[in-house]
């Protein structure tokens, strides 16, 4: 009888057991980036990358779900064969992307008949804001301030773009930078002669053999569109014998959209050899600033005696690099199209996450064509007066 | 199905008065826990289980000599990793996870009066009371480029709480239980035990927050010793 009864208790514990074992569940990936054979499969791979890669999803007022409800069904509907239906489909990603904070964000496309399109949120943003102005060349203007003596000079950078920069000074005691874009240290650390590499050098002489005269430093990144994120610490690095505190960064964690790292400090370390600047910093910014650009004013600024004088920045102040590093922000459909946005979202020594809204001024200059065309510079001029 | 559960029930109920019970003790042991989700997506990302401790009140109710109920209140950790490879090895990311769980489960046994082997199974209720996380990440703004254009970064050190999000964390979670063991009765009313149970979640560590979600779905292995004190 005990032996019947023991072996009905097991019967039942390994029943029990293999139901447990059964309910293991196969988990699908959250997406898989093949090359798309029909629009359906150009949404479920966009929305879910996006779903995925997009950092700022805790704070987007875009609902991506929504979005899910309201266009799989429209991009069933179209032909990935269509010249025609392609280019509706930008219109639909346009509409899907338009309220996304992150203002480094764009779309490009791949197929021929679309391989011109882009989609840029923030761009279209600007555009409808009445006070925005297009990049314009201060230089071309400021280089009339400048003491005679100062150095220009130009580097075109692996990733193309033609970076200009100027070191020279002002009244003979204020010292002033001006770079139109960051691959500063690329230039630098070049083995090919360059100009930017020369301009650097000047710069960086002036700052290590300043007069007791010297009143201050301007450094100029209006209309500058970023670069490489190694500039920060290379340039602002220069002007501190101090760690600076700047602000903190999180990324994704894993697949789920709320998913989040903790924050982490940023700090950016003093260059080999720098010195305390103890003098007063202006940092000149427009609402062409970009990226890096943004990120050096805010650096700027976190040093005592320190003003920006300009306009709001763009307001794309998260870093970005390759996808697998972090396994969020840029991606690409293969074949189809690629999206640029952020890898991380920063948030500022105060608390505060200039994503979308631009870093603001402590002394607003609203830009003013006729003004500059007359050969005058507000802005520069406001700069010179604060330090002097 | 339901013939072998009434004849079961019967040959429990049978036996039931003369055999009736009260045991209490403690227990403790170490944890390995599997996050059992899908990141093939993830670039150079490897998902490694993770150790943890595990501390219990057993409390169990003899119903004939080799017929038990048990109940665990205890406090489990499920832990895991989740590794960089390639040229990210040395980030990482450690999951803390401590919940407070209540196993209820069957307890059958077999052998001679003083040495007996055991198996349980049931089902468990848990509560996600708290978790940390330490790890290592790529510092963004630390990127430097070398020569060819790869990028180096340097590794930031974290070490903080995990802040919950009521919109995506479930804290709540029940699955199913099933172990193996070993007991020694010494005295007539006390007994130590070596037990290795296994924890298989069937709630998503994630509420359904989110269309095209990854559910991700804690597996643990428990190896625990203990004692356990009858009242009888």
């Amino acid at each position: 009888m005990q032996k019947k009864q023991n072996n009905v208790g097991y019967i039942v514990l390994f029943a029990v057991m293999g139901i447990a074992v059964s309910c293991q569940k196969d988990i699908p990936s959250a997406y898989t980036n093949t090359v798309p054979q029909n629009f359906s499969q150009v949404f479920e791979a966009f929305w879910n990358n996006m779903n995925t890669n997009y950092v700022y999803w805790d704070i987007d007022t875009t609902h991506w779900d929504a979005m899910y409800r309201q266009y799989q069904p429209v991009f069933a509907q179209l032909n990935l064969q269509d010249p025609q239906d392609l280019k509706k489909s930008i219109d639909y990603f346009r509409q899907m992307t338009d309220g996304l904070i992150d203002s480094h964000y764009s779309i490009s496309f791949l197929p021929k008949p679309i391989v011109d399109s882009q989609v840029f949120p923030a761009a279209d943003r600007k555009k409808r804001d009445a006070h925005f102005h297009s990049p314009f060349l201060y230089i071309s203007i400021d280089s009339n301030y400048l003491d005679p003596g100062f150095v220009s000079g130009k580097y075109t950078s692996t990733a193309h773009t033609l970076v200009t920069a100027v070191s020279g000074t002002i009244h003979s005691n204020i010292l002033y930078f001006y770079c139109s874009g960051f691959a500063l240290r690329e230039a630098y650390t070049s083995n090919s002669a360059n100009g930017v590499k020369g301009v650097l050098q000047h710069f960086f002489d002036q700052l290590k053999n300043r007069s007791p005269n010297t009143k201050g430093l301007i450094i100029d990144v209006r209309s500058n569109n970023g670069g490489n994120v190694e500039d920060l610490d290379f340039l602002v690095g220069q002007l501190t014998a101090q760690p600076i505190p700047f602000g903190f960064v999180r990324y994704k964690a894993n697949n789920g959209r709320l998913a989040y790292t903790p924050w982490m400090a940023v700090t950016i370390p003093p260059q080999p050899g720098a010195q305390a600047l103890n003098l007063p910093v202006v940092v000149l910014a427009d609402n062409y600033s970009i990226s890096l650009a943004e990120a050096l004013t805010m650096a700027i600024k976190t040093l005592p005696n320190s003003s920006f004088v300009g306009e709001t920045t763009w307001g794309a102040t998260g870093p970005i690099t390759a996808n697998a590093v972090y396994n969020d922000g840029p991606f690409t459909i293969p074949g189809f199209l690629s999206v640029y946005t952020s890898s991380a979202v920063f948030q500022y020594r105060d608390g505060k996450i200039y994503e979308g809204k631009g870093f603001p001024p402590d002394i607003a200059i609203p830009f003013n064509l006729t003004t500059l065309y007359s050969g005058d510079d507000p802005s520069l001029d406001s700069a010179i007066m604060l330090i002097h | 199905m339901l013939k072998l559960i009434c004849l079961f029930s019967v040959t429990v109920w049978l036996s039931y008065s003369a055999n009736a019970q009260w045991m209490l003790g403690a227990a403790g042991g170490a944890t390995d826990n599997f996050l059992h989700t899908n990141i093939n997506n993830r670039a150079s990302t490897r998902l490694n289980s993770g150790i943890g401790f595990f501390a219990g009140i057993p409390v169990q109710y003899t119903l004939t000599h080799w017929l038990a109920i048990q109940a665990d209140p205890s406090v489990i950790q499920k832990n895991y990793t989740l590794d960089r490879t390639d040229s990210l090895s040395g980030a990482y990311t450690t999951y803390k996870n401590t919940y407070l769980q209540l196993p209820l489960s069957l307890h059958i046994s077999y052998g001679k009066k003083k040495i007996k082997v055991f198996a349980t199974a049931g089902a468990y209720i848990a509560y996600w009371l708290q978790a940390h996380l330490k790890g290592k990440a790529p510092d963004i703004f630390s990127v430097t480029n070398t020569s060819n254009q790869s990028e180096v970064f340097q590794l930031s050190p974290f070490n903080n709480q995990y802040v919950f999000d009521t919109e995506r964390d479930n804290r709540f979670e029940w699955g199913w239980q099933a172990g193996i063991g070993v007991q020694y009765r010494y005295t007539n009313n006390r007994l130590l035990f070596i037990t290795a149970t296994a924890y298989q979640s069937l709630t998503d560590q994630q509420k359904a927050y989110m269309i095209n979600q990854v559910p991700q779905y804690n597996y643990t292995c428990l190896l625990s010793a203990g004692w356990l004190y009858a009242f009888k």
